[in-house]
């Protein structure tokens, strides 16, 4: 069945059309105000965010994600999750100026607030993802990616927003404030932002969905579990703790950022070291009887479930052997692992997806060696 | 990478694979339709709040004392300043748009004018270059008689303009100082008499 004729997509499509209306209006606005400063924001964002979704894309180095659910992933998070968050969090930080101080609510309002709102619409999209294509989400690395590029796409554009802030703080839209912006919110804080809270929040949502062995119980509990994680990182983050400490110094200010927001990175990272090992196993169980023999060697299968190998093994082959060979190397491995996930979908070793893959395989290393 | 009890055949660059066709129709409906409800209620709950919070669209901001009894009510829109600038007891800051404001009440046994000489002599000091208005009389909290001063000057390579009021009463001195980069005083110039329109001293 085509993407075409699922509802979730359709859902996604008429999402999509709200939120292009609400942030293009916000962006032509500031194209308006403040064009020199937004043109800025857009270059700044773009060299770092273009290659941190590089990398998140490549942490799932044996079953890469369309680049269309990652296209999807990416929209959901910088103009639906920031559209819904938009109104949602206006309206509560209205709620809470009528209840409480107005100092509380400019210490405490954006930590109240912004976790509830933001982890739930961003969360949406990880639904919207599984409803769309839910066997792309079949390992516990496929959600810690879709979660942390629906939080990439948030945090750039409502980084786009503080820049334009600053800009129109500044009184005529210089540029100074934005890279003064960039640099605290991208530079030193771009790590702890929410790449990391709905990676965190992904991890848990593909916990429930692909660990069917365990009891259900478990899985809602762990899910459960990640989503309160993924709020505290945020509220932690938001809340104005180590103020005091950030005002006295930029070292200060360094230090407290990386008190609030290290702890969660690391524990991300650790949970996406643990994801990989999980998906170097799957690997290995799944092409176990391809080892040894003429499509896949010992040495290559040892080369592939390690990403820091595989590299090596390019460097010394583009060293030896030039540019060419590396790049027929580079489409042998991304072919034997792909005969793994073959592996995954067939239930007989002699099927005929099987056997194409395989004398593919044979082919790319007939030519690699003759350029050898 | 297959970690479930699903089979997968995936390679790179392939379309994403949609959910498994078995099922009747509806099935596929209903998670879209809940996840759209979840959604969209959830955005309805918070707007409901934000409405029953404020009826009938009247400003409820909560009132800051100061101290001696003074309140000062935040126009919409202010917030709290003391991450830029801490005013210390019996007084609050809050800041919009690039202005900061300052609101205080202590006790003052002086006349309006005395504290407002007071209040410009401090200020001078922290301005490398400093101008200011002739003082134009003025009323606070309703119809308490006070004196307002604009000025502007550099400060730290800055070229900012404010405007200064005092007033007293009953042994009680009232300031209100606000401070914003030139050009843009006038953009809350409205907010400003608003709050010091609605200043509560008590008499």
């Amino acid at each position: 069945m085509s993407l075409g004729r699922q509802p979730a997509y359709w859902l996604f499509l008429a999402l999509m059309a709200g939120g292009v209306l609400i942030v293009g209006i916000e962006q032509l606005a500031y194209v308006n105000s403040y064009p020199g400063a937004w043109l800025l924001s857009i270059v700044l964002l773009a060299v770092t965010a273009i290659p941190a979704g590089l990398i998140i894309y490549r942490f799932d180095t044996f079953e890469p994600e369309p680049a269309s659910l990652i296209a999807v992933a990416v929209l959901w998070g910088g103009v639906v999750a920031l559209s819904f968050s938009a109104i949602t969090n206006s309206s509560m930080l209205s709620f809470l100026q009528h209840i409480l101080p107005a100092t509380t609510v400019d210490s405490w309002g954006a930590a109240i607030v912004a976790p509830i709102n933001e982890e739930l619409y961003k969360g949406a999209g990880l639904v919207i993802i599984f409803l769309m294509a839910r066997s792309e989400i079949d390992g516990l690395m496929d959600g810690l990616v879709y979660g942390a590029m629906i939080g990439l796409g948030f945090q750039v554009v409502e980084n786009v927003q503080y820049f334009m802030y600053a800009a129109a703080e500044a009184g005529a839209g210089q540029l100074g404030p934005v890279v003064n912006t960039f640099f605290v919110r991208v530079v030193l804080a771009g790590l702890y932002s929410h790449t990391l809270f709905t990676g965190l929040m992904g991890f848990g949502i593909a916990y429930l969905v692909t660990q069917r062995a365990a009891p259900l119980g478990r899985r809602v509990v762990m899910a459960a579990l990640f989503a309160v994680l993924a709020w505290a990182a945020h509220f932690v983050w938001n809340s104005p703790w180590l103020d005091s400490l950030m005002a006295r110094s930029t070292g200060s200010f360094v230090l407290a950022l990386v008190v609030k927001g290290v702890p969660f990175l690391v524990f991300l990272a650790l949970l996406a070291v643990f994801a990989r090992r999980r998906e170097g196993q799957a690997f290995a169980r799944l092409i176990a009887t391809e080892v040894g023999t003429d499509v896949l060697s010992e040495v290559e299968f040892h080369s592939l479930q390690s990403g820091r190998k595989r590299r090596a093994a390019l460097r010394r082959m583009k060293r030896e052997k030039g540019p060419a060979a590396r790049s027929w190397l580079k489409q042998l491995q991304r072919e034997q692992m792909n005969l793994a996930l073959f592996h995954g979908r067939v239930q007989s070793s002699d099927h005929p997806a099987l056997e194409a893959q395989r004398d593919t395989i044979r082919m790319l290393k007939a030519r690699l060696a003759t350029v050898a | 990478m297959n970690q479930g009890d699903l089979p997968i055949y995936t390679v790179r660059g392939a379309p994403p694979r949609p959910m498994p066709t078995e099922g009747p129709r509806h099935s596929l409906w209903r998670g879209p339709v809940i996840l759209v409800a979840v959604m969209i209620g959830w955005m309805l709950f918070t707007l409901l709040l934000a409405a029953f919070a404020a009826p009938a669209g009247v400003d409820q901001a909560v009132p800051i004392e100061l101290g001696r009894n003074v309140t000062v009510t935040p126009a919409d829109g202010w917030t709290s300043a003391a991450d830029v600038w801490e005013a210390g007891p019996n007084a609050v800051s809050l800041k919009r748009a690039g202005a900061v404001v300052v609101f205080a009440a202590e006790a003052y046994d002086g006349t309006a004018e005395e504290l407002l000489a007071f209040e410009l002599d401090d200020l001078k000091g922290q301005f490398d270059s400093f101008r200011a208005l002739p003082a134009a009389e003025s009323s606070i909290a309703g119809d308490l008689p006070g004196l307002t001063v604009l000025f502007s000057g550099t400060a730290d390579s800055s070229r900012l303009e404010g405007e200064l009021a005092a007033a007293t009463y009953g042994g009680t001195g009232v300031v209100m100082l606000a401070v914003a980069p030139a050009g843009q005083l006038p953009r809350v110039q409205a907010d400003l008499d608003t709050m010091l329109e609605t200043l509560v001293v008590p008499r």
